[in-house]
């Protein structure tokens, strides 16, 4: 697990957002007590740091710190149990201002609206995308600074349109998005899913038609993938194999002309499919130069 | 005995013209074949098919590869599974004399699974030592604990199924704990345990063919002897062999192949059940016909499924394992065919009267009562939190009833409705391993919650209340309509039930192996969790069953009279009327307390035995202590959920389950060496 105390944290955050153009920490309202937000999902987490609160408690954080490779969660962050099932009483004993919930959480509102007062957020949507910018308004809003939320978005398109003009060269290459769990079987991302979004947004091209789940997601064996017609593959390792060397190096993949490894492109881990607006740029990033180092197709 | 006699035996000529299992072969194969050759013709143009055993020639495209390394050994591997799961069918029923015999339904491949699942969470490294030798140490234990469970029974046929039914409820039960643990690290191992054909190439198949063949061995030396074996275990030792070795031996190697399917391609259910009964229905009635015909069978019925499934995959974005289907239709399966049995012993197992009358112990009210406060004091006042275990002040008490209290109080009726209808059960069928979880009310009212979620996700309480309460009640008549032949004979609708538990389970797997937003809140409620429980529903809870308590009374008359079977009649009592009245009140109490604490809790099956343990006889008293016990069982089990793993909230049921099996076990082989 990743240990790093409030200060450690402050400072790489400030030189993360040096780095990304984004300035996360900016003064809140100099005066006004800090807010003590519980967050119950980890898209909202990643966003309410970017907008510099650090959550007095997070649901499963380790997952969270698995998962997110940026922006980092620091160690002092409570742990309020389960995703979907929070502990009330670890939730009261932290006495939040706000609780940060999505649809997914209201079977329990009864006894969540008696600890704080809860901010609904939907986080699965058709175009998680636009969603996860107007998720940021609204929290922005919550913090009584909406024009961070517009400081951010602005950064993150303008990071997004220099990542859109250097894969124009590859707007004709259709590109599988795949997150392989084993030799046989994987995850296509595909249409309600944050990077097909993304793709949109580049100006690219998704190669799968498979149908997906209400979260954009088709879980399939790699014949259905390779028996497709041509494209390159976008490997999305992630939290328990980071590694997929076996995966892709084993001798099915090599033979497969599709998931040859001249034509895959393995982005770094720490990706999350259920990530929000910084993931979404980052993953644009990741894309634009894994196509720039393998050249045109 | 294992043969089932359902048409007296045919003249040796038509037999083989009319009855030969041959034609239910040819009509599977021929279909399996149309349906991949379709398959492969979309894969690779039939021009080149002449070249397909050439594969360097085929090296040019993705389709020709995948043709080659995947799709063939797919076909293969499902022939060569089917019929070695068939095999273990045949040769597990023969040595049980158990027409229900095989390694699903005895709780080996579950065994198996759990005992790789868990190697592969905790020292992934060592399954290079091959995970044979794992799945075939899990399958080891769980056949023995099965064993345990029945051998107070004589093995009957329906013990072992009842002992294996709680040994793969166990099974799953700690597979849920893990998922909730480990979460989303687990979707490869829920592939593989959903049993995937999948080949990456025929590898596997060449490992898997001649250790089949050396396992098979054994059975083929023993076939004299393992045929003789349902005539007489007299006539078997008359010949010089001993039956126990015998059936050791053959189940032994029957375990071996097992294991060593599932560590290929993962469980596989059902085949083992469904391909000796077809075998047997086409007209193979002797050992040797059927040890030769139903692998046949069972091979084409596997390829067809798997031909069936390779389509249906992509429906939603969801990948449909082969094993889970297969499972999905082995429950109808079993459904259909129990009103058919008509040669299983279904023996009632009854206490004799000196049995019951040994240790006449007045009933321990007072200190069941004594420990019930107990845990209510522990449960409202003490628990975990930021800093470690907290004792509460009176005031830090009331400030946490809101959040504590309702869950106590539904844990407590669910507790309170589940004992009820355990005693009920337990009392009708004169069965002591009868409860409402067996019975499946439980499981259909799961699978009601379960398919609302996955249809309208957002439905709330009082949608899945509603689904809950139409699930239990279909299951109810589902239940009542395949035992109308059995004139309500307890033990088959025990065992329909029992179907309804494995379709339901199976269910789950499609659910969980798509490990999306509704699995995270199914695996919950299937679990049987009472964090949702408000204050109102708590007390709805509350009321209804005690109100369902009070309806008991009205029917003692039935509970005393209806397991004394030939009693009743002349007393004038309408015995089907009485079981149907009574079986109906057990089903509602399962009904609402599934909607508290899931399907999977064996508080029903605890409650009753550990009243009768602590001196209560009489069907009131019984009632009235076991309920009390479940009460302080659920109370406990919802606080223990609460804190063990903190701050995590594990389901109350999971952990009534994980706390109650192990102690039922105990009960069970403590109670077998007091009689």
């Amino acid at each position: 697990m990743v240990s790093m105390n409030r200060r450690q944290f402050l400072q790489l955050a400030l030189a993360l957002s040096a780095s990304s153009g984004l300035s996360p920490l900016c003064s809140l309202a100099a005066g006004a007590p800090a807010p003590r937000w519980v967050i119950l999902d980890w898209g909202l987490t990643e966003m309410a740091l970017v907008l510099g609160v650090v959550p007095v408690g997070v649901a499963a954080p380790q997952w969270y710190r698995r998962l997110y490779s940026a922006p980092a969660l620091p160690a002092d962050v409570a742990d309020v149990g389960l995703l979907f099932q929070p502990n009330f009483e670890t939730l009261r004993e932290l006495r939040p201002t706000l609780l940060l919930v999505t649809p997914g959480h209201l079977m329990a509102k009864a006894q969540l609206e008696q600890i704080a007062p809860l901010l609904v957020l939907n986080t699965y949507s058709s175009s998680p995308l636009e969603q996860a910018q107007a998720n940021l308004r609204q929290m922005a809003g919550a913090l009584g600074q909406p024009q961070r939320a517009e400081q951010i978005i602005a950064a993150v398109n303008a990071r997004m349109e220099k990542a859109r003009l250097a894969v124009q060269p590859f707007a004709d290459t259709p590109l599988y998005l795949a997150h392989p769990l084993e030799v046989l079987h994987l995850y296509l991302f595909g249409k309600g899913s944050l990077f097909d979004d993304v793709l949109v947004c580049l100006g690219l091209k998704n190669a799968s038609q498979l149908a997906t789940s209400a979260q954009g997601l088709a879980m399939t064996s790699v014949d259905q993938l390779a028996a497709g017609g041509r494209g390159r593959v976008v490997l999305l390792p992630s939290y328990p194999q980071p590694d997929i060397s076996d995966i892709t190096g084993s001798a099915l993949w090599r033979s497969l002309p599709l998931l040859q490894p001249e034509n895959c492109i393995t982005l770094p881990d720490g990706l999350p499919q259920n990530g929000a607006l910084i993931t979404a740029v980052r993953f644009a990033e990741s894309l634009a130069q894994g196509l720039q180092q393998r050249g045109r197709a | 005995m294992s043969q089932i006699p359902l048409t007296s035996p045919a003249h040796p000529a038509t037999s083989l013209l009319k009855n030969s299992p041959l034609w239910l072969c040819i009509l599977l194969y021929l279909a399996a074949l149309l349906l991949s050759v379709q398959q492969l013709s979309q894969l690779l143009p039939v021009a080149l098919w002449s070249q397909f055993w050439h594969a360097d020639s085929l090296l040019a495209g993705a389709k020709p590869i995948i043709a080659h390394d995947m799709w063939l050994p797919r076909q293969w591997m499902a022939i060569l599974c089917g019929m070695a799961l068939a095999f273990t069918g045949v040769v597990m029923q023969q040595a049980l004399r158990n027409p229900l015999a095989e390694p699903m339904t005895l709780g080996v491949a579950s065994g198996a699974t759990l005992a790789l699942t868990m190697v592969s969470l905790a020292a992934p490294a060592w399954l290079a030592w091959g995970r044979e030798w794992f799945a075939m140490g899990g399958s080891l234990v769980a056949m023995l604990l099965v064993f345990v469970l029945a051998s107070r029974q004589a093995f009957s046929p329906l013990a072992l199924i009842l002992a294996g039914m709680l040994v793969n409820l166990y099974c799953g039960s700690v597979s849920l704990l893990l998922s909730i643990i480990y979460d989303q690290s687990l979707a490869a191992i829920f592939i593989w345990g959903g049993g995937s054909l999948v080949q990456e190439n025929s590898q596997t198949l060449l490992w898997l063919l001649p250790r089949l063949a050396i396992c098979v061995v054994p059975v083929l030396l023993m076939l004299r002897p393992l045929g003789l074996m349902a005539l007489n275990e007299q006539v078997t030792r008359s010949l010089g062999m001993s039956p126990v070795a015998v059936r050791s031996v053959v189940i032994l190697s029957a375990l071996a192949i097992s294991s060593l399917v599932i560590s290929a391609v993962g469980v596989i259910g059902f085949i083992g059940l469904a391909a000796p009964h077809l075998a047997a229905l086409a007209g193979a009635h002797k050992l040797r016909q059927r040890l030769l015909w139903s692998p046949l069978i069972g091979g084409g019925l596997l390829w067809l499924t798997d031909q069936g499934v390779s389509r249906l995959t992509g429906i939603n974005g969801m990948l449909l394992p082969t094993g889970m289907m297969t499972a999905l239709a082995g429950g109808p399966l079993l459904l259909w065919y129990l009103p058919r049995i008509r040669s299983i012993s279904l023996q009632a197992i009854k206490e004799t009267v000196a049995q019951s009358q040994a240790r006449i112990l007045k009933p321990r009210f007072g200190l069941v009562l004594l420990l019930l406060v107990a845990s209510i004091v522990l449960s409202l006042a003490v628990g975990r939190t930021l800093q470690g275990w907290h004792w509460d002040a009176w005031h830090d008490v009331l400030a946490l009833l809101p959040f504590r209290l309702p869950r106590m109080i539904a844990a407590m009726s669910a507790g309170v409705l589940l004992a009820a209808a355990g005693v009920i059960i337990q009392r009708v069928t004169a069965n002591p391993m009868a409860s409402p979880e067996l019975l499946g009310i439980g499981a259909g009212a799961s699978l009601g919650i379960t398919l609302m979620l996955l249809i309208i996700p957002t439905a709330g309480i009082a949608g899945m209340m509603l689904s809950s309460a139409l699930g239990a009640f279909i299951t109810l008549l589902l239940t009542l309509w395949t035992a109308r032949q059995g004139r309500f004979t307890p033990q088959r609708v025990l065992l329909s039930g029992l179907a309804i538990t494995a379709i339901f389970q199976s269910v789950a797997g499609v659910v969980m192996t798509n490990n999306g937003m509704a699995a995270n809140m199914l695996r919950q409620l299937m679990t049987g969790s009472t964090y949702y429980v408000t204050t109102p529903m708590a007390a709805a809870a509350l009321a209804l069953a005690l109100l369902l308590l009070l309806f008991t009374p009205l029917v003692r008359r039935y509970l005393l009279l209806l397991p004394l079977e030939s009693v009743p009649h002349s007393l004038g009592l309408r015995t089907q009327r009485a079981r149907l009245t009574v079986m109906a009140l057990a089903a509602l109490m399962t009904g609402v307390a599934t909607l508290i604490v899931g399907p999977l809790s064996f508080i029903g099956l605890l409650g009753p035995h550990i009243a009768r343990q602590l001196g209560a006889r009489r069907p009131l008293a019984q009632l009235l202590l076991a309920v009390m016990i479940a009460a302080l069982l659920m109370i406990f089990a919802d606080w223990l959920s609460r804190n063990l793993l903190y701050p995590r909230q594990l389901p109350a049921g999971l952990m009534a389950t994980l706390l109650g099996g192990p102690w039922l076990a105990v009960l069970l082989y403590r109670r077998q060496h007091v009689s």
